[in-house]
């Protein structure tokens, strides 16, 4: 019989409002560092709220010439830097793979949908000066997985998920599925998003926007902040990480994709969708309920999500469902649309190599509907062999994630069949 | 080795016919769906033509009331899964919610929604931001729009990555029915023409070596093309896994058997190093087996007419001569999620022994030698047909249908 490939995480890359390394990402996690600010990319005045978890400190001219500068776009920029330390973290040398066998799918929000708006700003706007067609380049969505894949020359398989808040969970899934069925032996996965006026000012309309920033599972909360940032990991092949020496990360077990079919924007409110999307997960990575050690939720801070999140979960874990240790780094680094399942993928691994679990920040006032242990403010430390990651999207597209500790030397216990 | 994976239905909404046996007509007639642009000015522009959809009235196939919450594309894109579902036969209220999933690629998505909220917004400021335009501005909006119109509840995801998006789709679908995650996908996607999206493939268009100006229409192969024309339009098959499609005694149209995909960066141009990469694609999905017909990914753009012409080369050697090649794009136009109308042709071609023709062709070019089924649709006994979805930027996918039984 054919032995089911295994498929661990090697290398880890982070852009965040709270840190744009995973060094510093992870510490400001674990202190609870709030990455919530005003925003300064473009002008907030005549709208409802202001804060948003942007991007500062970036060292662009450590990365980029003033060409490279000129054509790419923020979010570009961000998956590139992000893809650049996660490669290094891996310590892949370029003798290490096969090229054909190298790929990337990575999920996108907005994408460069920044730099479009403002060609379109002059155009529309009569600003009189014609907009330079290079701010063009951006606008599809499979820009940045393309920039990424010529730097460093790959030649696997390539795609990029368009569900916007789970797109790069469901890239890391494709991506997991890519070397699972032997496409490729490493890939590129996770996503990039830029804050951009479309979605600030869409989901402000949608009214789903916290006017200060966001609170989740709180009962004073009133929404989402937005936030941007790139995630970005490397999932290799096991034997392959193995024979050359590759630090793993922790194992990818599983993922489970689903629709609510029942609303354009708002989740099914008995969270009868995101159970599913868990109880698939946790089958098709052969772990029992009872084995999960932490929840890296959606969290977006909602009134509707983390109603439904909550009652999702106790579906699925019953009550086992209390003692799990659960929390939403959303409210750090805000929701970072295209790339917010991909940072909390990156989150939710680092727990399992730490064993720490970072806190739901902002949490003061408990909501008698979202009575679950959410970690609040405080880090947790906390043995974690087994974590799931939630992501939801419009149209109740629900993904969760799966993964496990990497024991060191290729056999575990759990989670396979 | 997993499930065997038949389609049994296609949708498809495009600019030389609506519903399968209008445009598989307008497929074997050699129809041009390419015409001056109309609903919007593009006097200023450089490029005048597309291939535009005529005026359809939705209602045949969705319900008025829930043709409201979509956009033009949403409705696109649900009435081809509706008609895909009409000619499948399925039942879906006799099927597991849990096990029908819906897998969609597209370049664009709602770009007019994009546009006309984004104008609202520099019009109007932040009251011009309409709720109800933002959320059909996302791009996984159409499969959302399915998923509540048939209560699909099963895999549901959307791929965006320029020409090869829908292609996408069909392999990871293909992947999941085999495992058994799934007894039935529908797979496809589209695109629409909207000013901005024409606008921007027009400026950029003046930047590529060819100084693209659309005006001749769409005449891949041929050595007066001028570049590509945009078009639009909607394409789902319904992908099945073979026993449940057995034991409800459904109609096949043939079997995906397999793919190949790889990756490809061009900085500059290089015809020999590009066809290496696409006939890889093409010889890791034939899997040694003889090709009867190539659904072309050519596009009237020298780069891609001649990088294919060289990838069947490489990849099929002497026997190159001997395949069926045509670009049904030289009918409907170039559009990043066009890849389930031309799978819909291949499937109609391995179905009814026919190949649709390559049009506009009539001044052979010495780096596109093959055989481009020039102009006429010609009768062929197809049993495999390859679909080549190549993406500018490198996203190489290339997908074997074929004949059942």
């Amino acid at each position: 019989m054919e032995v089911k490939r295994r498929i661990v995480v090697t290398g880890l890359g982070v852009v965040s409002a709270v840190g744009n390394s995973v060094p510093q990402f992870w510490d400001s996690l674990k202190a609870g560092r709030d990455g919530i600010r005003p925003i300064t990319l473009f002008d907030t005045s005549s709208l409802r709220t202001h804060n948003g978890g942007e991007v500062v400190d970036l060292p662009l001219d450590h990365y980029f010439s003033s060409k490279e500068k000129k054509r790419l776009s923020r979010c570009d920029e961000f998956g590139i830097i992000a893809a650049e330390e996660a490669l290094e973290s891996s310590s892949l040398k370029p003798g290490d793979v096969d090229r054909d066998r190298f790929g990337i799918i990575l999920g996108a929000g907005s994408g460069g949908i920044l730099s479009v708006e403002r060609y379109f700003k002059a155009l529309y706007g009569g600003e009189g000066k014609r907009p330079s067609p290079l701010l063009l380049i951006s606008f599809s969505l499979a820009t940045t997985t393309d920039y990424i894949a010529e730097r460093f020359d790959l030649h696997g398989p390539r795609t990029t998920t368009a569900t916007v808040c789970s797109s790069s969970s469901a890239a890391i899934a494709f991506a997991y599925e890519s070397i699972l069925a032997g496409w490729a032996e490493i890939m590129f996965s996770g996503g990039s998003d830029s804050l951009c006026e479309v979605s600030y000012t869409g989901f402000n309309s949608l009214r789903l926007v916290d006017p200060v920033y966001c609170k989740p599972f709180d009962k004073r909360r009133q929404g989402l902040s937005l936030g941007e940032g790139a995630g970005i990991l490397i999932l290799e092949e096991m034997n392959h990480a193995l024979s050359r020496g590759a630090h793993i990360v922790g194992e990818i077990l599983g993922y489970g994709i689903c629709a609510d079919a029942y609303h354009l924007t708002a989740p099914e409110p008995h969270g009868e969708g995101i159970a599913r999307a868990i109880a698939m997960a946790l089958q098709n990575a052969g772990v029992d309920p009872s084995d999960v050690d932490y929840i890296n939720a959606h969290g977006t801070g909602t009134i509707s999500n983390d109603v439904a999140e909550t009652n999702g979960i106790k579906k699925v874990f019953g009550s086992k469902a209390k003692s799990i240790p659960i929390s939403s780094i959303k409210s750090m680094v805000g929701h970072c649309l295209g790339s917010a399942g991909a940072i909390e993928a990156i989150s939710t691994l680092l727990s399992i190599r730490e064993g720490t679990i970072p806190p739901t920040i902002h949490y003061r006032v408990p909501d008698p509907s979202c009575d679950l242990d959410y970690t609040p403010n405080e880090a947790l430390r906390r043995k974690v062999n087994i974590a799931i990651s939630n992501s939801f999207a419009f149209g109740g597209n629900n993904v969760c994630l799966v993964f496990e500790k990497w024991k060191g030397d290729g056999t575990t216990d759990q989670g396979h069949q | 080795m997993g499930n065997r994976i038949v389609i049994t239905g296609v949708g498809v909404i495009s600019s030389i016919g609506v519903g399968k046996g209008p445009f598989w007509e307008g497929c074997i007639g050699g129809g041009n769906g390419i015409k001056p642009i109309s609903g919007f000015d593009v006097s200023k522009l450089s490029s005048k033509l597309g291939g535009q959809l005529p005026d359809i009235d939705f209602r045949e196939y969705l319900k008025p009331a829930n043709l409201r919450r979509m956009d033009r594309i949403g409705k696109m894109v649900v009435s081809a899964v509706k008609m895909a579902l009409d000619d499948s036969g399925l039942e879906l209220e006799k099927e597991n919610p849990d096990r029908v999933g819906i897998m969609v690629g597209t370049g664009l998505g709602s770009s007019k929604s994009v546009d006309l909220y984004y104008r609202g917004l520099i019009e109007d400021g932040p009251v011009g931001a309409t709720p109800l335009l933002f959320q059909t501005a996302v791009p996984n909006s159409i499969c959302s729009h399915s998923s509540l119109e048939f209560g699909i509840r099963g895999i549901n995801t959307t791929f965006s990555h320029k020409e090869a998006s829908v292609e996408s789709a069909m392999v990871f679908a293909f992947h999941l029915l085999k495992r058994g995650d799934a007894h039935v996908i529908f797979v496809g996607g589209g695109d629409e023409i909207s000013e901005p999206l024409y606008h921007v493939y027009s400026t950029l268009g003046s930047l590529s070596p060819q100084k693209s100006t659309f005006e001749e229409g769409m005449r891949p192969f041929d050595a007066h093309r001028n570049g590509f024309v945009l078009g639009e339009g909607s394409g789902i098959i319904v992908m099945e896994e073979l026993e449940h499609a057995r034991k409800r005694r459904a109609r096949i149209y043939g079997e995906l058997l397999s793919h190949g995909l790889i990756g490809s960066n061009f900085g500059v141009l290089n015809y020999d190093k590009a066809g290496e990469f696409l006939g890889k694609a093409m010889v890791n999905a034939s899997g040694g087996r003889r090709i009867d017909y190539i659904c072309a990914a050519a596009n009237s753009t020298r780069d891609l007419d001649v990088a294919e012409t060289r990838a069947i080369k490489a990849g099929f050697r002497e026997g190159a001569r001997d395949i069926s090649i045509s670009s049904v794009k030289s009918m409907i136009g170039e559009f990043d999620g066009s890849g389930g109308v031309r799978a819909c042709a291949a499937l109609l071609a391995i179905h009814h022994g026919v190949i649709p023709p390559t049009i506009n062709y009539s001044a052979p070019d010495p780096d596109c030698d093959l055989d481009y089924t020039p102009n006429e649709a010609r009768e062929r006994k197809v049993n495999t047909a390859l679909l080549n979805g190549f993406s500018n930027g490198g996203s190489n996918i290339s997908i074997l249908f074929g004949r059942y039984g």
